[in-house]
């Protein structure tokens, strides 16, 4: 045993000396002739299994990349949800702030007294062209107050509760507004029609309607002040023999999407 | 004899190769080592003589194939293999948990004897943090690779007691 020991020393000691006379060289290594064989043997081992692991290791890197795609991308899904519904939010912002501006320079031009109200509720019929809307007499708002948009005249109030009123539309059958021609300053009397454009009546043959001329607000019902634009002149009907000469209007307003109107509370017809 | 010995010498090359081409670039700041598990396998089974040459070839492979300074796993290695061949009628080899505890047991002692030469010959400043840190690291993943090595070494050992039946009278051989 002793012997087996002292042979373990010997071996120790020589490579402890190996370990110090390397540890004296200026680069601390050299393997020798023996090291160098075994070195150009195992070399291209070691090249080919450091091959073998980079593809390994690219090949998981590109599984564990796939799986860091997926969870990327059902998080850029929900971004583009949560942006795409921000983006609609914002695009509704931005068209009701123009709608509002328009009503807001509209309220600027017309006299009295003028109250927003939001459009909540709509009759669903096809017969009558009816809104309901947010204000009521607890607003100020009383029965046949009139009622427009930033573009133009919408209709009057028809019925009035506390909190909220129903707004009859220039489309509706059961609406006749007293206008002007712009141009021509005849007075004439606009229908509805029930089916979004209105009738143009009593107009007289004498003289030419031109397509596109606008129509005004006369102010002689005693409903309306006089000047709102109500719409213009889309087609003119001619018919032989007849006494008067009628024609298609397009309204001013757009009835079919309003959401804010403004109703004019005191507005003095005659101002 | 020969075909022993030039199997033992494959597997602790290999086991080198391995070591520093695959396990070393493992993302663990500390990587197993399976020359030394060789070299404990081999010890703890087959003594002191057999420990000792284990131990001074795999350090020398260590050494030559990883680049530090000749020597210094050499001389760590042998030491080691050395320990274990003179623990080895001590322990009893068929605890199932012998080779895990071995591997335990012999990392620390590699760990402390590699310091102690690195201090004393001055090659490198030693990073005590990142050396405790990398041994610890190392010593568990030692000890869960030490079963299945320590089966390897066995199979290698009844693959050449097979063709050398009757030589091998006077080792430890497990069945």
């Amino acid at each position: 045993m002793k012997r087996r020991l002292a042979a373990v020393g010997i071996l120790a000691v020589a490579a402890f000396a190996l370990l110090t006379s390397q540890a004296r060289l200026p680069e601390r290594r050299t393997v020798g002739p023996i090291g160098g064989q075994i070195l150009s043997v195992l070399g291209p081992v070691q090249v080919a299994l450091a091959r073998a692991g980079d593809s390994v290791a690219r090949i998981w890197r590109l599984y564990a990349e796939i799986g860091q795609l997926r969870v990327e991308n059902r998080r850029l899904r929900e971004d583009v949800e949560r942006l795409s519904e921000e983006v609609t939010r914002l695009r509704e912002q931005a068209q009701a702030t123009q709608r509002l501006e328009r009503l807001l320079a509209f309220r600027q031009q017309t006299p009295g007294r003028a109250i927003g109200a939001r459009v909540i509720g709509r009759d669903s019929s096809q017969w009558f062209s009816v809104i309901t809307v947010d204000r009521g007499s607890r607003d100020g708002v009383r029965r046949n107050a009139p009622v427009v948009s930033g573009e133009g005249l919408v209709g009057r109030v028809l019925t009035v509760t506390p909190t909220t009123a129903q707004v009859l539309l220039i489309a509706d059958p059961r609406s006749a507004i007293g206008v002007v021609l712009q141009q021509s300053r005849e007075a004439v009397v606009v229908e509805g029609t029930g089916t979004g454009e209105l009738r143009l009546k009593y107009a007289s043959r004498s003289r030419e309607i031109a397509r596109g001329e606008l129509l005004v607000t006369s102010g002689m019902a005693g409903v309306f002040p006089r000047g709102l634009p109500v719409g213009s002149i889309a087609a003119v009907v001619r018919e032989q023999g007849a006494v008067y000469q009628e024609a298609t209007v397009r309204p001013a307003a757009n009835l079919n999407h309003l959401e804010e109107v403004l109703i004019l509370i005191d507005a003095r017809p005659d101002r | 004899m020969l075909l022993r010995v030039a199997l033992l010498f494959a597997v602790l090359a290999s086991a080198a190769v391995v070591d520093t081409a695959w396990l070393s670039r493992l993302p663990l700041y500390g990587a197993p080592d399976i020359l030394l598990l060789a070299v404990l396998s081999v010890g703890l089974r087959r003594g002191l003589d057999a420990g000792t040459l284990m131990g001074g070839v795999a350090g020398y492979l260590r050494d030559l194939i990883g680049g530090s300074p000749m020597g210094l796993h050499t001389l760590s290695y042998l030491l080691v293999g050395a320990a274990a061949g003179a623990a080895s009628p001590l322990v009893d080899l068929h605890q199932r948990a012998m080779p895990a505890a071995a591997a335990l047991v012999g990392t620390a002692l590699l760990a402390v004897l590699i310091a102690g030469a690195v201090l004393v010959t001055g090659v490198a400043p030693v990073r005590w943090p990142v050396f405790l840190y990398a041994a610890a690291v190392a010593a568990i993943l030692n000890a869960l690779l030490a079963g299945p090595v320590d089966r390897l070494m066995r199979w290698i050992d009844r693959l050449a007691q097979r063709r050398y039946e009757g030589r091998m009278i006077g080792h430890r051989v497990p069945r």
